[in-house]
């Protein structure tokens, strides 16, 4: 009955192929919408690493999100150092990371900070020795992938975040690999780590050694002066920013006598009550702002998910114009086809064969469509993973299959079946003496 | 052994009564013309006989089963099994080629395929060389061919035919009627044969005019 089927669609292969297409389109939008979908919720998950708030300079809460968390975004400015430290000894904290952002190499993010960082993300050494003190640097997964680089090599990192900013090298303090990462689907694998006291060291700004790469971090001077962020509206603006993205560690000029500054700290409840109180206090502070990641996060979440669910009911619409076009199709070519209902009766076949011959054919039109859409799908991922550099950085993998994807794809082949059905009624109900002449 | 018996068939098509107390007695392998103008109820009692209409009283034996007993699915399995069909408007499936028109009539009646008999049926028929053409790639002549083919392929106990040399010249007309007397005499295949032909009727062994009273 099913190769039946399958010869009665290739005797029309122009209708049944513009089927077969529409359904496979629609069924690929929806498998790669849900693919993209469900890797950047991971994404965002991960990258998130249960960090309960976030302590910068003030501005936008979702710009420090963004920056201090996904590192996708620039610093809304620094605070300083004393301010963390002082976090790190509140009772309400757990864990407090310091972070200090503004340089890359090669595009990629140079962050000071401490082991504390490494273990939010649970990183382990893929090889070499993870250490982060002075001025060695520990590389991501995919950074060093793209990079290319080696443990023991030694790099100047460049001033900036904007990789084509064309900032200046930091040429007399080249940093050295001491480990690369093993692959961990979060933000780290795109990071380049190594202690606040180098990034200090990589902008000439003086700090005494107070033994510990977390607690003890001075600076002679950090430019806040200059820093455009510090009203929340962070204004990119060419020409009174002309250093977008170098908020934490600018050159020093002249003498400056400044706090040691931090661009943010990333902390960890002690308890619950924390969630209350901690906000509240810090923000009551005039330099320093917190940011929840959770509220940041849902509110990020929601604004694409708008462009996500506008992107999902154009699809679904397209899928049921698919298998609306089954039903169409198959309707119309009824009356055509009742000399050959009628001879398959003749031969022998009952109402219940030809009921199941014209659900099979519109659900082999479906899955045909099912499985062209998961090759599109693929091959459709596959080149974005290779030309988005987020994706291809992130740990996309392109041959995955969930359960969602396997859902689209019964979806649509119960699709077919739905949309046969009414012509499999009307056929089966035929009567086989309008065969007589 | 009696092939087909029909006795005191009453049968109407949309309130009008086509057939009024028709009966017939056929054994295996003779054969039978139904002949007459249009109207006069031959495609009808054909229908009835392949148990695709349903008279309104009298019996239908085919190859000792009688059709009014039995339910719509026994009537078209004991049709794939007992019967082979051929109808002006019903020849072949449009989405298969000749070879598989046929091979699909035998695993429907549940009869092993033997490919050395259906080359033979097909050479018989001059239709082998289309034997992997789709029916709209036939012309009239070899469509008709290849449907009296399907129809035989499966060794029917009864042939019901209606018209089923219409389309063919005088030449393939003489041939079909050799092949179909041949399968009645070899096979023990009964023939029951709807047509205007008076040459096809007269080469059967009996002619019933319709309707009935008209002198044959």
């Amino acid at each position: 009955m099913i190769r039946l089927a399958a010869l009665q669609m290739a005797d029309r292969p122009i209708p049944v192929a513009l089927n077969i297409l529409l359904i496979a389109f629609a069924a690929a939008l929806l498998i790669i919408l849900a693919r993209l979908s469900n890797h950047f919720e991971t994404r965002f998950d991960r990258d998130l690493a249960g960090v309960d708030l976030v302590v910068s300079a003030k501005g936008s809460p979702l710009q420090v999100i963004l920056s201090s968390l996904f590192h996708v975004d620039f610093p809304t400015g620094n605070i300083p150092y004393e301010a963390a430290e002082s976090l790190s000894k509140d009772p309400l904290v757990a864990l407090a990371i310091p972070l200090a952002v503004g340089d890359q190499f090669r595009g990629f993010r140079v962050v000071g900070t401490t082991t504390d960082y490494l273990s939010l993300y649970q990183a382990d050494a893929g090889a070499g020795i993870i250490d982060i003190a002075e001025e060695n640097a520990v590389i991501g997964a995919a950074a060093a992938r793209a990079l290319g680089i080696t443990i023991g090599q030694k790099f100047a990192v460049t001033h900036g975040l904007a990789e084509a900013g064309g900032g200046a090298e930091h040429d007399a303090h080249p940093l050295t690999v001491t480990a690369i990462l093993k692959p961990t689907g979060s933000v780290i694998d795109r990071l380049i780590l190594t202690s606040i006291e180098a990034v200090w060291e990589a902008h000439g700004i003086e700090h005494d050694d107070h033994g510990h790469e977390a607690d003890d971090h001075a600076t002679d001077h950090h430019d806040e002066a200059e820093t455009d962020h510090d009203d929340g509206d962070h204004h990119h603006d060419d020409e009174d920013h002309e250093h977008e993205g170098h908020d934490a560690h600018k050159e020093p000029k002249g003498s400056l006598e400044q706090d040691p500054e931090v661009t943010a700290v990333l902390i960890k409840y002690a308890s619950p009550l924390a969630a209350v109180r901690l906000p509240e206090k810090i923000n009551s502070q005039s330099q320093l702002m917190a940011a929840v990641p959770a509220y940041e996060a849902a509110r990020l979440l929601g604004l694409f998910g708008f462009g996500e669910s506008v992107a999902r009911v154009l699809t679904l619409t397209l899928a049921l114009l698919g298998g609306f076009a089954i039903f169409a199709s198959l309707w119309s070519a009824l009356e055509a086809r009742e000399a050959d209902i009628a001879l398959y009766r003749l031969l022998g076949a009952q109402p219940r064969h030809i009921f199941a011959l014209l659900l099979f054919e519109g659900t082999l039109t479906a899955a045909c469509g099912a499985f062209s859409a998961w090759g599109i799908a693929w091959v459709t991922l596959w080149q974005l993973s290779r030309r988005v550099d987020y994706l291809a950085q992130s740990g996309f993998a392109t041959v995955e299959t969930s359960g969602l994807e396997n859902a689209i794809l019964i979806a649509v082949i119960c699709l077919g079946a739905i949309a046969a059905l009414p012509a499999s009624v009307q056929a089966a109900r035929t009567p086989l003496d309008r065969a007589l002449a | 052994m009696d092939a087909l018996v029909l006795k005191q068939l009453k049968a109407s098509r949309g309130g009008q009564p086509v057939i009024s107390g028709f009966s017939l007695l056929m054994q295996t392998g003779t054969s039978c013309a139904l002949i007459g103008p249009s109207g006069t109820g031959k495609s009808t009692l054909l229908g009835l006989i392949c148990g695709i209409l349903q008279p309104d009283s009298g019996t239908i034996v085919v190859a000792g089963q009688d059709l009014t007993q039995l339910s719509a699915a026994a009537r078209d399995a004991h049709r794939a099994a007992t019967m082979g069909v051929v109808f002006q408007n019903i020849g072949l499936a449009r989405a298969l080629s000749v070879e598989a028109n046929l091979k699909l009539a035998l695993r429907m009646a549940g009869k092993p395929e033997d490919p050395d008999r259906l080359s033979q049926l097909l050479q018989d028929l001059g239709v082998e060389h289309r034997s992997s053409a789709k029916p709209r790639q036939l012309s009239r002549g070899e469509a008709q061919r290849a449907a009296i083919a399907r129809a035989l392929v499966v060794q029917p106990q009864l042939l019901i035919a209606d018209e089923p040399t219409a389309s063919l010249d005088t030449a393939w007309r003489d041939k079909v009627m050799d092949l179909l007397m041949r399968r009645a005499g070899e096979d023990g295949t009964t023939l029951l044969i709807s047509t205007h032909d008076a040459a096809v009727a007269q080469r059967l062994e009996k002619q019933i005019k319709l309707p009935l009273g008209t002198p044959a």
